[in-house]
């Protein structure tokens, strides 16, 4: 992390890019898509805030499911293009874009549309290989004392999770915190036991510099697969921070839930990981 | 070694054929894969197409053919012209039974005393018989023993697998990796013996040159029915022979290659090793004009006796089989689940042939071989494992590749709408009814569009006498389609709390449940 002496003073920690209109059309959505990052991230500072010449940069998309960008289950691939797209502006040496997925990745990564965004963008994106998981100690941890993360992510300069807004059964809402379960291998699914204090522990562990929220599209309901275009509603939406409470606490109210709904940013607020009162950061707010 | 004459122009270009087919075959094997989005490589049932045995039984057992096994009869016709050649220039296994065959070394005696005709050669026809009879009967299992279904089936369910393991830790360079092995390692159930019986048929060859396609084949059988009256024959000249008998040492069918008389054209590979390695090139093979006066020994003499008993076996096997409770619909297997496309179980056993191109295409290492989850009848037929993978709800790959129509062709709307098994929870083991924890990861994961597992809130108390509330998932028979997923993701490995059985399949009516 950058300490805060280098910040520019009046730099927000917290930004919310908002489209003014809502295109249907694809272009248009994909074109709001880079211009709301775009737009999210200057507010914030520009990306040479995060990232700095001969980074090595992890950038962690949802690329979970078997699900095309249109039924909201993965981040948007326009989103995850603009930011790689940013990185080597700001002088980044290699940008690597993977998750660990829910469903096989040989699907995911092309159905999602985020592999060839990505790749078309320079960026590195290949299936994770099982044999770079490795065990590691998790300092301050609740549950996941020792876990198999996936020791690239680990070893990047700097690393940027971005994730989408939508539903989820257990913890109510999948927003950014809850994207960092893509770089844990292992048994993961017995994370549900005790689903808040794992996420703390993961999201304590990976500290990304940046964290972005897609929220171009939300899926309200089915999640996190989803597949019923129903259940999609435009949010056109883009929040950007340094602080990752705070990032899902607003992201939150995008699907009508109060910060306090979800169990896994009151347990990061409680920890100290961010401040679950977004507001009090006096987020930038951008109209695009 | 006397080999001293130099190897003729004829058998290099045999041999570069032969590498071909089976360098295309190997190709067509690792195209049998996933490619975004939703598709195969072109062309991968090729060597099946081309296969008149597996059109035949498929055709007498089915009475239905896939369009494409109309391919095959272009090698019959040319079987029935021309004679085996097939054998010889294109079948991919005939080709690895080659290799190992000329691996085997010996000396020039020994080879003459293993490499002829005997009467075991006949035995291949009495097995084709019995596929056959059991196919009349509407009982296809040729699969078990068809080369290229065993072939690939070896490949896809045991050597591959193997190597990939091999290979994985050596290879570190990314691209090959993405070329050559697999995105996950494969694992199959069945693997040793399939892997094990894979080895055995390659071992015979150094008891006797391509052992497999001389003793055991049955399409080689029927190709040496059908062309066992070629219109390309051997030719000895008497004059020009000093009875070396060198032409008999590498014959690769053992089929008297020496002897213009004694030449049989039922086992001939038209591999011309005899001519290539005749001294005094004594040995041509000429292209003939009439089928009116066949070879002198183009009988195959196989006994009346013997065809009626091979008949009776496949017919008394068939028969026993298809009064297998399984068979008569009198009861169903919960754990016979089918991939998606699959026809109802008798139909399907019926065009089946275990060839394991749906195994090897499964992008989640679903679909094994089944042991005798379909009674034996089944053996080796596609059974889905969902502790090991699960059918992907966008997925239609092995619907794409199934060679007969086993597996029927779908749409990826069609797929979803079809129930392969129902699940079902096991209150006892899952974690939010047996131990009063939250869990529900198998409804996280459900894929349709409204979930099939949905969830009811209810008072528990833990282990330390806390007063919970948790969420208890619950199964919506109409929405669930039997998918696995959540079988294949719950907490709870070996015996998941979240099981699929075949009850409620649509493929079998008769397995059906609700009203």
């Amino acid at each position: 992390m950058l300490a805060p002496a280098l910040l520019p003073a009046a730099a927000p920690a917290l930004s919310i890019a908002h489209y003014k209109s809502s295109p249907a059309a694809p272009d248009g959505i994909a074109e709001e898509a880079r211009r709301l990052t775009r737009g999210a991230i200057d507010a914030l500072g520009g990306m040479a805030r995060f990232v700095s010449k001969g980074n090595v940069v992890w950038v962690k998309p949802n690329i979970a499911w078997d699900r095309r960008p249109e039924q909201a289950a993965c981040t948007n691939p326009d989103v995850v293009a603009a930011l790689v797209e940013m990185c080597f502006q700001a002088g980044a040496k290699r940008v690597a874009v993977g998750d660990n997925p829910c469903n096989s990745p040989q699907r995911t990564f092309p159905r999602s549309g985020i592999q060839s965004a990505a790749q078309k963008a320079g960026a590195q994106c290949y299936f994770m290989d099982e044999r770079k998981f490795r065990k590691m100690a998790i300092q301050g941890a609740r549950v996941l004392k020792e876990w198999e993360i996936y020791g690239d992510v680990v070893e990047a300069d700097r690393v940027i999770n971005v994730g989408i807004v939508k539903h989820h059964s257990l913890t109510r809402a999948v927003l950014g915190m809850k994207n960092l379960m893509g770089v844990a291998g292992g048994a993961r699914n017995r994370f549900h036991q005790d689903i808040s204090n794992a996420v703390a522990d993961l999201a304590g562990f990976i500290r990304p510099q940046l964290v972005v929220l897609d929220a171009v599209r939300v899926l309200a309901a089915n999640g996190p697969a989803g597949g019923n275009l129903a259940d999609v509603k435009r949010r056109d939406t883009i929040v950007a921070g340094v602080d990752q409470v705070a990032v899902d606490a607003f992201g939150a109210t995008l699907l009508g839930l109060r910060p306090q709904d979800i169990g896994y940013v009151v347990e990061g607020h409680a920890r100290g990981l961010g401040n679950m009162d977004y507001a009090a950061l006096s987020p930038a707010r951008v109209e695009v | 070694m006397a080999r001293k004459t130099p190897t003729t122009t004829l058998v290099w270009l045999r041999r570069a054929v032969q590498a071909a087919f089976l360098l295309l075959f190997l190709y067509l094997f690792l195209e049998t894969v996933y490619y975004p989005i939703n598709r195969v490589g072109g062309g991968v049932k090729l060597f099946f197409q081309l296969d008149p045995l597996v059109m035949l039984t498929d055709w007498l057992a089915s009475h239905a053919l896939a369009a494409g096994m109309l391919l095959s009869v272009a090698t019959l016709a040319v079987t029935f012209l021309f004679g085996r050649w097939f054998c010889g220039w294109i079948c991919p296994f005939g080709t690895l039974h080659h290799l190992f065959s000329s691996l085997r070394g010996g000396s020039v005696k020994a080879r003459l005393d293993t490499g002829g005709y005997g009467r075991w050669h006949k035995a291949k026809y009495y097995v084709l018989v019995v596929f056959l009879a059991g196919a009349l009967l509407g009982v296809n299992v040729v699969g078990w023993l068809d080369p290229i279904s065993f072939f690939f089936r070896g490949m896809a369910v045991a050597v591959y697998p193997a190597l990939n393991s091999a290979i994985d830790p050596l290879l570190v360079n990314d691209s090959l990796r993405r070329h050559l092995l697999a995105v996950q390692q494969p694992h199959y159930f069945g693997n040793v013996l399939i892997g094990a019986l894979f080895g055995v048929a390659i071992a015979l060859n150094f008891y006797r040159a391509r052992f497999w396609c001389r003793y055991i084949c049955p399409l080689g059988a029927l190709l040496g029915i059908t062309g066992k009256n070629p219109l390309v024959r051997i030719h000895k000249s008497p004059e020009a022979c000093d009875n070396c008998r060198l032409c008999l040492a590498d014959c690769q069918g053992g089929a008297n290659a020496g002897n213009t008389l004694e030449w049989k054209p039922a086992e001939c590979f038209y591999c011309f090793n005899c001519q290539s390695d005749c001294p005094s090139r004594a040995v041509t093979f000429s292209l003939g004009t009439s089928f009116l006066k066949p070879p002198k020994d183009s009988r195959l003499d196989l006994g009346r006796r013997q065809l009626l008993a091979s008949g009776v076996a496949g017919a008394g096997a068939a028969l026993l089989f298809r009064t297998h409770p399984l068979a008569g619909k009198r009861s169903y297997n919960p754990e016979l689940v089918r991939p998606p496309g699959a026809l109802g179980e008798e139909e399907f056993l019926s065009k089946c042939i275990r060839c394991g191109e749906c195994m090897k295409v499964c992008p989640t290492n679903g679909i094994h071989p089944a042991a005798l989850e379909a009674g034996l009848e089944g053996v080796w037929s596609p059974v889905m494992k969902m502790t090991i993978g699960y059918c992907e709800y966008e997925c239609t790959l092995c619907t794409q590749v199934c060679p007969t129509g086993a597996i029927r062709p779908l749409t990826v709307a069609e797929k979803q709408k079809i129930k392969i098994g129902l699940a079902y929870i096991d209150r006892n083991r899952c974690l939010p009814y047996a131990s009063a924890r939250t869990c529900i990861v198998c409804e996280e994961h459900c894929p349709t569009p409204k979930k099939a597992i949905w969830f009811e809130e209810a008072q528990a108390t833990t282990d330390t006498g806390e007063k919970v509330t948790v969420k208890q998932p619950r199964v919506n028979l109409e929405l669930c389609i039997g998918c696995g997923i959540c079988t294949n993701k719950c907490v709870i490995k070996g015996q998941p709390a979240i099981l699929v059985s075949s009850v409620g399949e649509s493929r079998n009516p008769g397995n059906g449940v609700l009203l």
